[in-house]
């Protein structure tokens, strides 16, 4: 990171590879294999643009694993809310997205496993399947206003214990 | 979507040398010592310091304790700004609670001197104006702290905010302790309590002016 930051192409075209397969990796390990590979990529891609734009805040005599992992857990969760944000202004669907047990997206997805059974419902429904808050809240015999404040609230937590974690 | 070894192609295209951020206790000084600077200029064109100020400094330790604590606050506030303005060094409610915590022990010794005292409250030195003088003066040092934030990359943009506001409203409080007249309760709604407006000011600002990361 040193040598790109002092204008090697070549190293910091290297060093963004790694950290694209870096970052790919964190989201798997804590979101699990998801399905949505377009979320995994916009994951990658917007936190690779990111570290770009604010290259000059790492300090080079600070390490560099929690400058990198702050602004990955930070992008990965705004990625979350944005999508949340969009979904609950598209109409919604004329028929379910899915029919599917909710829970078979939450393979190896740690983090998520441990969240409350009703905060970690509302992060499946919106976030893996794919459900507007309204259809979603329907499914889970809520308001929509309920479904609203679990989403972020389990956001909030997951937030919370990828910052606890700080394995690095 | 354009693949990834597209983008990493663009983005090591466009690598340029950038300055490098001052480091948190450098940045951290440099804008408390042009902060005072800024506040106590202000201060002495508006008006007089108090009469019998050294005297006060050098006799009565309460007083001493009062302008510590001050400093103390707004010292912790703006050193977590300075660490909040850089992904990875602190998280945004650990980086403010010591400031937070340093107003409140200056609010409450305010309380503590007001039951200790003896004797009428002296309005020497009296500044009508001092609350609006609070407000106006953390003007610029908190614009000044902004811009330091925003030329970085702060996370929590609420408590970024904040803690740029509580940092630029205790420097003219602190002023107004020195210049204007000396009663704790006075001191507590006029000079003190602002510093929270400003702070308010300073969140609001910051969810504002300082960009999404």
């Amino acid at each position: 990171m040193a040598r790109s930051l002092d204008g090697d192409r070549e190293v910091y075209a290297r060093l963004m590879t790694e950290l694209g397969a870096v970052v790919e990796s964190f989201v798997r390990a804590r979101f699990g294999a998801t399905r949505d590979v377009e979320f995994l990529e916009d994951c990658v891609q917007e936190a690779l643009l990111t570290l770009h734009r604010v290259r000059h805040t790492w300090d080079r005599r600070l390490p560099f694993r929690p400058w990198l992992f702050a602004i990955v857990r930070h992008k990965v969760i705004d990625l979350l809310r944005r999508r949340a944000v969009r979904r609950s202004e598209e109409p919604p669907a004329e028929e379910p997205a899915h029919e599917t047990d909710p829970a078979a997206g939450l393979d190896g997805a740690r983090l998520l496993a441990q969240l409350e059974p009703a905060y970690r419902e509302a992060l499946v429904l919106t976030k893996l399947e794919g459900y507007s808050l309204e259809e979603a809240a329907t499914r889970a015999g809520v308001s929509t206003g309920a479904m609203k404040t679990r989403v972020h609230r389990a956001l909030r937590t997951l937030q919370k214990r990828l910052r606890d974690e700080n394995p690095w | 979507m354009r693949p990834r070894a597209e983008l990493i192609r663009e983005l090591a295209a466009e690598l340029a040398p950038r300055p490098r951020l001052a480091r948190v206790g450098v940045a951290a000084a440099a804008w408390l010592a042009a902060g005072a600077l800024l506040v106590a200029a202000a201060t002495l064109a508006t008006g007089p310091l108090r009469p019998g100020l050294v005297r006060q400094l050098a006799s009565e330790p309460g007083f001493g304790v009062d302008l510590l604590l001050g400093l103390l606050a707004g010292g912790a506030a703006v050193l977590g700004l300075m660490r909040l303005r850089v992904p990875g060094l602190a998280l945004g409610a650990r980086a403010a609670t010591l400031g937070l915590l340093l107003w409140t022990a200056w609010a409450a010794w305010q309380l503590v001197e007001l039951w200790s005292r003896t004797g009428p409250p002296s309005m020497l030195g009296k500044r009508d104006g001092c609350v609006l003088e609070v407000l106006l003066f953390s003007l610029l040092p908190l614009a000044v702290a902004l811009w330091m934030a925003r030329r970085a990359a702060p996370l929590e943009r609420a408590w970024t905010g904040l803690l740029a506001g509580l940092a630029a409203g205790v420097l003219p409080a602190l002023a107004m302790q020195l210049a204007c007249m000396d009663e704790p309760l006075h001191a507590l709604a006029l000079h003190l309590a602002p510093v929270l407006a400003v702070a308010a000011a300073g969140t609001l600002l910051g969810r504002l002016v300082l960009r999404r990361v």
